[in-house]
């Protein structure tokens, strides 16, 4: 169980990015040890892929489920979870103390920017990984806008349009 | 602080498809309630970026501190994580009733949630922009895209790299 606990500790606190790059780090640590097959691994990402909840959390929580029950689960999310939190910490005491700084601020527009081209490159692969119909661009259309109408509706639209989309779907496959 | 708590715990349940899908809501929500200025958002998402961890709980972790200390933090990255862990428990007491449901439908219908989702994200970044056109943004944007999606470099050196760029551009163009 500790080894469990240092090695999802370890995974976390030197992988930079997340969720996606944090798994292939993962599935090597893994099958090294010997605690699990890729094809294993797959499964379980294929679960942490579609439930909401960051990635990394996910697979961890499943991962330790799966070898160890739920004391396994609670070790590994826990590891997972504390590098960053203190390191975020850290980070943020530091950074307060230069945020007035101009090249400081010049940095952080540098990082908007990559941060709006990356946002773009994800939009592009999450339209592109699905099969769009004229209900479905109908829906986004209006999901959209009532979302910037006000921002509060987010949760109810999110859950109905998903909702109007299964039913749409479900309905036509009924009828062929 | 419960408002603040209560955000978080709402993205939760919509943290479908990876951390950026959610960023622009954390980002329209923490602006109209007064918990960031669009200044301390930006030092937030590097933030997170400079550091390991997901970055939407990075993000709630930052934001619970700089409001409301270490507290604040711990707060808010429990109840971020909440909901995806309420989830799954549901998930696996109803999966004989989930299973009748057609799987593949779901997905798909999740999917088009997300992409709701990543466009308000999209939206989102984009105002800053709309507000103030500058052409330095537009080029580090377009090489920042053109490496994630054409290259396999990890995004968190591409963003971490941004900034120096940015230093440079933004100092002396």
């Amino acid at each position: 169980m500790f080894e469990l606990f240092f090695s999802f500790f370890k995974i976390s606190a030197m992988t930079l990015g997340g969720g996606y790059a944090m798994v292939p780090v993962m599935i090597k640590f893994l099958e090294k040890k010997g605690w699990m097959s890729e094809k294993e691994f797959m499964e379980i990402l294929t679960i942490a892929q579609s439930l909401p909840g960051p990635i990394a959390f996910n697979t961890s929580r499943l991962v330790g489920e799966k070898l160890k029950g739920t004391k396994g689960a609670i070790v590994c999310s826990v590891a997972v979870i504390i590098p960053p939190f203190f390191v975020i910490i850290f980070a943020s005491y530091l950074f307060n103390k230069f945020s007035q700084n101009i090249y400081v601020k010049y940095y952080l527009k540098g990082i908007y920017a990559a941060a709006l081209g990356l946002i773009f490159g994800i939009v592009i692969k999450i339209f592109k990984n699905q099969k769009w119909n004229f209900l479905k661009i109908i829906l986004l259309i209006i999901g959209v806008l009532s979302i910037l109408f006000n921002n509060n509706f987010v949760l109810p639209v999110f859950v109905l349009m998903v909702v109007l989309n299964y039913i749409y779907e479900n309905g036509r496959v009924k009828n062929d | 602080m419960i408002k603040m708590l209560l955000i978080f715990f709402k993205i939760g349940f919509l943290s479908f498809g990876g951390g950026w899908t959610t960023v622009g809501l954390i980002r329209e929500d923490l602006i109209s309630n007064g918990y960031m200025t669009l200044d301390i958002f930006s030092n937030a998402i590097s933030i997170s970026q400079m550091t390991p961890g997901p970055i939407a709980i990075n993000l709630a972790t930052y934001v619970g501190y700089i409001n409301f200390g270490f507290w604040g933090a711990l707060l808010n990255t429990i109840f971020f994580l909440i909901p995806p862990i309420l989830i799954l428990y549901f998930f696996r007491l109803l999966q004989n009733n989930i299973l009748k449901m057609n799987r593949n439908i779901l997905m798909n219908s999740l999917k088009l949630g997300t992409a709701i989702l990543i466009s308000m994200t999209l939206i989102s970044f984009l105002k800053p922009l709309f507000k103030e056109f500058d052409y330095r943004v537009v080029l580090i944007a377009l090489t920042s895209y053109f490496l994630f999606n054409k290259t396999k470099i990890n995004p968190a050196y591409t963003i971490l790299l941004s900034g120096f760029v940015g230093i440079i551009l933004f100092n002396f163009l």
